[in-house]
């Protein structure tokens, strides 16, 4: 039986989460909201993880109802992700490690959000589809490593979703993403947007050009709705296309969808389509565990945990801005 | 602080602990990370008695002073941690007295 806390803040969301023999005992999560029009840069994201991780670590405790001294195991992000942030979490970690005497694992955040979204809907060996506002990749597991697939060669599908929500002055609160969707629900004049599949990969810079550049000028005749509309029914097309072209490869009869990108309902909506279509099961978690949060580094830190992997020595507990998903040996899977 | 046309520009932090063990569970929580890539500061530290002592040495005053602010930032942080996460005060509902910290954080660390 193991008990383990996970720390989270690679990008603006600070999660702390506890989990006891994989139910989660609490998972609470504060966010770095920026007006409308910005986005969040390190040094302010860091000072808002530095101002909100001692009461999110409190709360976190409390609600689990957990003393320290029961927890087996302190796992924190160790990448990939913003430098900044990353360290404010970690200096936090390491200290709770050494107060506590317990040992640390620093944990692969993309790793961690394959673990808890297998965890919680029994998904036994899914083409995973990542998709977040820093990441985009479509994973399948063999031999000990989640291998990539295919993934975007520039920016993340998150990425162009929230810089495009900045041009048009959408709100980030609760996130851009589903400020877009939202629209996107009302939106009724679809605008053919540059598709950009290459292979296995997708490339979302040049369709994010063509929008900010055209802006203006499409604004005339399109409402900001059909541009939500047609952003959206764009880039989940081709995120659709590489899983599937991943899947038909593998053989594979199941997809995870994870990452924050991922409560979007539309996109589920689309993959479930194909799914269907091939006689193959989508799985995808709500936002508790879609989202950055606590709980899934916690997760994934406790597999590795079980299976001996430690973070040592000391020095080993530095964070990193890359961290590639196939980096890890996946020590505790045995299939 | 020395600031020199030619020399590079030096900074000596010493920030005293209650006690020397809290002073080597700051020095573990912030000896693991460089500094950022593009910073041209080489950042020491080590513990001395009850004292945890940074060293900044960077080309000039600004490079310092960025430096210095994260590491005050990161320091804060290790501080208000083992405040509320101590073992032994975790939990505890009585009023804690602060005049322990108080006291010996006076004490000299260098003779």
């Amino acid at each position: 039986m193991v008990i383990a806390i996970g720390l989270e803040g690679s990008a603006n969301k600070l999660g702390i989460g506890i989990i006891k023999d994989g139910q989660v005992l609490s998972n609470p999560r504060v966010t770095y909201i920026t007006p409308p029009g910005e986005g969040f840069l390190p040094s302010e994201t860091a000072r808002h993880h530095q101002a909100e991780i001692i009461n999110l670590l409190e709360k976190s405790i409390k609600e689990a109802k957990v003393r320290p001294e029961e927890i087996d195991v302190i796992c924190y992000t160790k990448g990939p992700g913003m430098g900044a942030p990353l360290v404010s979490v970690a200096v936090v970690a390491r200290t709770i490690a050494q107060l506590w005497k317990k040992p640390i694992v620093g944990v692969n955040h993309c790793i961690g959000h394959i673990e808890m979204g297998r965890h919680i809907t029994g998904a036994k060996d899914p083409t995973v589809l990542y998709v977040s506002g820093g990441n985009t990749q479509i994973i399948a597991y063999s031999q000990k490593r989640y291998r990539i697939f295919g993934e975007t060669i520039d920016i993340a599908v998150g990425n162009c979703l929230d810089r495009f929500a900045r041009i048009l002055k959408l709100s980030n609160d609760p996130s851009p993403g589903y400020n877009i969707e939202q629209l996107a629900k009302r939106g009724k004049k679809l605008l053919a947007l540059p598709y950009v599949v290459k292979g296995m990969d997708v490339s979302f810079s040049g369709l994010l050009s063509f929008i900010e550049e055209k802006a203006e000028t499409l604004k005339r005749e399109y409402t900001p709705e059909d541009l939500c509309f047609s952003l959206q029914e764009a880039v989940f097309a081709m995120l659709v296309e590489t899983t599937e072209r991943a899947m038909a490869h593998t053989g594979s009869q199941e997809v995870l969808i994870v990452g924050g990108v991922g409560c979007n309902e539309r996109l589920q909506e689309m993959m479930n389509r194909m799914c269907e279509e091939r006689q193959a099961k989508l799985f995808a978690t709500d936002e508790r565990f879609c989202i950055d949060n606590g709980a899934m580094i916690a997760q994934a830190g406790s597999e590795m945990y079980s299976a001996g992997m430690v973070t040592s020595p000391w020095e080993e507990t530095f964070c990193t801005q890359r961290y590639r998903t196939d980096e890890v040996e996946v020590v505790w899977r045995n299939d | 602080m020395t600031s020199h046309p030619h020399e590079p520009a030096q900074l000596r932090v010493v920030i005293p602990f209650p006690s020397k063990e809290q002073a080597l569970i700051a020095h573990n929580s912030l000896r693991v990370d460089r500094e950022p890539k593009r910073s041209q500061v080489q950042k020491t530290l080590f513990v001395e008695k009850h004292c945890l002592i940074v060293e900044l040495v960077g080309p000039d005053a600004r490079s310092l002073r960025l430096s210095s602010n994260t590491f005050f930032d990161h320091l804060t942080l290790v501080q208000k941690t083992i405040d509320k996460f101590s073992l032994d005060k975790f939990g505890s509902s009585e009023p804690r007295t602060e005049d322990f910290d108080g006291i010996e954080a006076k004490k000299p660390c260098l003779n």
